[in-house]
């Protein structure tokens, strides 16, 4: 049995593929979410082996859902219209079903599910593609077991490298993120947020001044007295960044 | 085509010309008839003289830094106007009755008399042409203009959202299974929605009560979609029922409310609208629940710009829209001037 989970905003969207899935009797539906939080309960709860994920939902979207999960199950797209997704659904592997969609094009995205099984990297791959051709987004959705929270980027004081993890630094508090700061150097307006040491990504605006320490060495001093390490290539760049020579 | 006005503006100075140069030949006591005939004579050259130059700065304008060139041109042309009018004279006119004999320099005399007159002609009609072009010029570039804010009222308006269209087809597909009377009225309401939208002209106005019909019909579709959560309330006086609007004023805001109120929550929601009347004006608001925190993020403020911009263009103000946030409630509130508008 496939264990299906339903994941749609909209109860008629679900009841659509209720109907359709009706004639595969290898599904077998374990749940129907509203939204990404209650989707993330349900993910825990179930572990399901499919998902019917719709992309524009309430709070957080269906990429960022996949976003925050450990081990990602077999997605297939549900979507209405999405021109920036659909060009990275192309050149993925992972399915999607435009609405309204018949059940004969439901029944072929679950034969290639069947055929591949979890096509987890090619969704990581996907998601990583989505975030890039994004434009800058303003927020960073983090999870703490089933607890979700959302950091608008301006709540955002530091990043630091931790392992496989990004310890994210906010005005209340530190949230853990399963990412590399590469990604959010380049993800993140460059204007914003300067990569001052190896581990460290800075918002500027946390900056309040730069202080020497002992030989070439720099420290950057937060609004709130903390001091960070400066890199002697991060030094140089934070320079440019305000714009002193 | 040479225009009868020119014609005429031209022709009449000549005449007082000739009357003046009469005068004085019959002042120097020469006899009326040759006096009108030499005067004739010196006209008739120094018209044909000027009327080239009118031929050819119709055509060919040169800009000031040439107009030496022009000079040059009009001495030489004063030089031939003055030797043919002697030579001619010489055969027609009996000696001693041409003004030229009347003073003592008389041929340098006409050759500079003649030379001012085609430079001040050559004056006139350059002015003259520039200022016609000037004039055309303004038309083309407000015809022009007057296209451009067409096609971009056209554009604004074409806010018809191709999510709002795939998904409401898509419930359509669920409830011809469960429930076909509802899918049969759901097709309805996308139907007169649709008709609405397209046959609508962006530069013609309707009434108000019209506009919240179109706006109902969008508000009962996604009743069908969210019926569980979505509430609406519209709420208008009579009296501004009959009132105007630019046809589709509304929608784009309507649709904010929907994306940010409905998509953005999870909860049950109220869009409320309220019409009323204030002096002059009309005043629309539309207000929705709102979650900076949980929003979509992209495509935030498109509507709410395109509005101004169309209130911009046809009202010529930019204060006619305004959007509050606070305690948790998005609010839109628009004024619709009841003067007459200008039309394009």
């Amino acid at each position: 049995m496939i264990r299906t989970l339903l994941i749609d905003d909209e109860p008629l969207a679900r009841q659509l593929l209720r109907d359709y899935l009706r004639s595969s009797p290898d599904i077998e539906i374990v749940g129907e979410c509203n939204d990404g939080f209650e989707a993330m309960k349900a993910i825990q709860e179930h572990k399901p082996d499919l998902l019917f994920l719709d992309i524009q939902m309430p709070k957080i979207s269906g990429f960022e859902l996949l976003e925050l999960l450990d081990e990602i199950p077999g997605v297939i797209f549900t979507t209405a219209f999405d021109e920036y997704a659909l060009k990275a659904f192309e050149a993925s592997a992972t399915d999607y079903l435009l609405k309204p969609f018949s059940a004969e094009r439901l029944s072929k995205a679950l034969d290639k599910f069947r055929q591949q099984g979890k096509k987890v990297k090619q969704t990581e791959e996907l998601i990583e593609k989505v975030n890039s051709d994004n434009s800058p987004s303003d927020r960073i959705v983090v999870k703490n077991g089933a607890d979700i929270r959302i950091i608008p980027l301006t709540e955002i004081r530091y990043l630091e490298a931790y392992d496989d993890y990004v310890k994210i630094f906010t005005k209340t508090g530190m949230f853990l993120k399963k990412q590399t700061l590469q990604h959010f150097e380049s993800a993140l307006d460059a204007n914003s947020f300067v990569r001052i040491h190896r581990s460290i990504l800075l918002n500027l605006k946390e900056l309040s001044r730069i202080e020497p320490a002992e030989k070439d060495n720099h420290f950057a001093v937060l609004a709130d007295k903390s001091r960070l390490p400066l890199s002697r290539t991060g030094y140089l760049k934070l320079k440019a960044a305000l714009g002193i020579k | 085509m040479f225009n009868s006005r020119i014609l005429i503006s031209q022709i009449s100075p000549w005449l007082i010309w000739i009357a003046a140069h009469t005068g004085l030949l019959v002042q120097f006591n020469v006899e009326l008839q040759p006096a009108m005939a030499d005067a004739a004579l010196f006209a008739t050259l120094l018209f044909s003289g000027t009327l080239s130059i009118t031929l050819i700065l119709r055509t060919y304008r040169p800009d000031w830094r040439r107009s030496f060139a022009v000079l040059t041109w009009n001495g030489m042309l004063a030089f031939a106007v003055a030797w043919i009018y002697r030579w001619i004279s010489t055969f027609l006119l009996q000696p001693g009755t041409r003004i030229l004999d009347k003073t003592e320099h008389g041929f340098t005399l006409l050759i500079v008399l003649a030379f001012l007159v085609l430079t001040s002609s050559s004056l006139l009609n350059w002015l003259w042409f520039t200022l016609k072009e000037q004039e055309e010029n303004e038309k083309w570039k407000a015809d022009v203009e007057g296209m451009a804010r067409e096609a971009e009222l056209a554009g604004l308006r074409q806010q018809l959202q191709p999510h709002f269209l795939f998904n409401s087809l898509n419930s359509i597909s669920a409830l011809l299974n469960s429930d076909p009377a509802e899918a049969r009225k759901m097709l309805q309401l996308l139907s007169d929605f649709l008709r609405g939208t397209v046959k609508k002209d962006p530069n013609i106005k309707i009434s108000l009560k019209e506009e919240l019909e179109q706006v109902e019909l969008y508000f009962k579709i996604e009743q069908v979609r969210f019926g569980h959560r979505l509430k609406t309330s519209i709420s208008i006086t009579q009296e501004i029922e009959t009132c105007t609007i630019p046809a589709l004023l509304l929608q784009p805001l309507v649709e904010n409310a929907i994306k940010f109120g409905l998509y953005g929550t999870t909860g049950e929601v109220l869009i409320a609208i309220i019409a009323a009347k204030e002096g002059n004006l009309i005043e629309i608001s539309i207000s929705n629940p709102y979650d900076p925190d949980a929003s979509p993020k992209r495509g935030t403020g498109f509507g709410i710009r395109s509005v101004q911009r169309r209130l911009y263009l046809l009202y010529a103000r930019n204060d006619l829209l305004q959007t509050t946030y606070e305690n948790g409630t998005f609010l839109a509130r628009i004024r619709v001037p009841q003067i007459p508008v200008m039309t394009i």
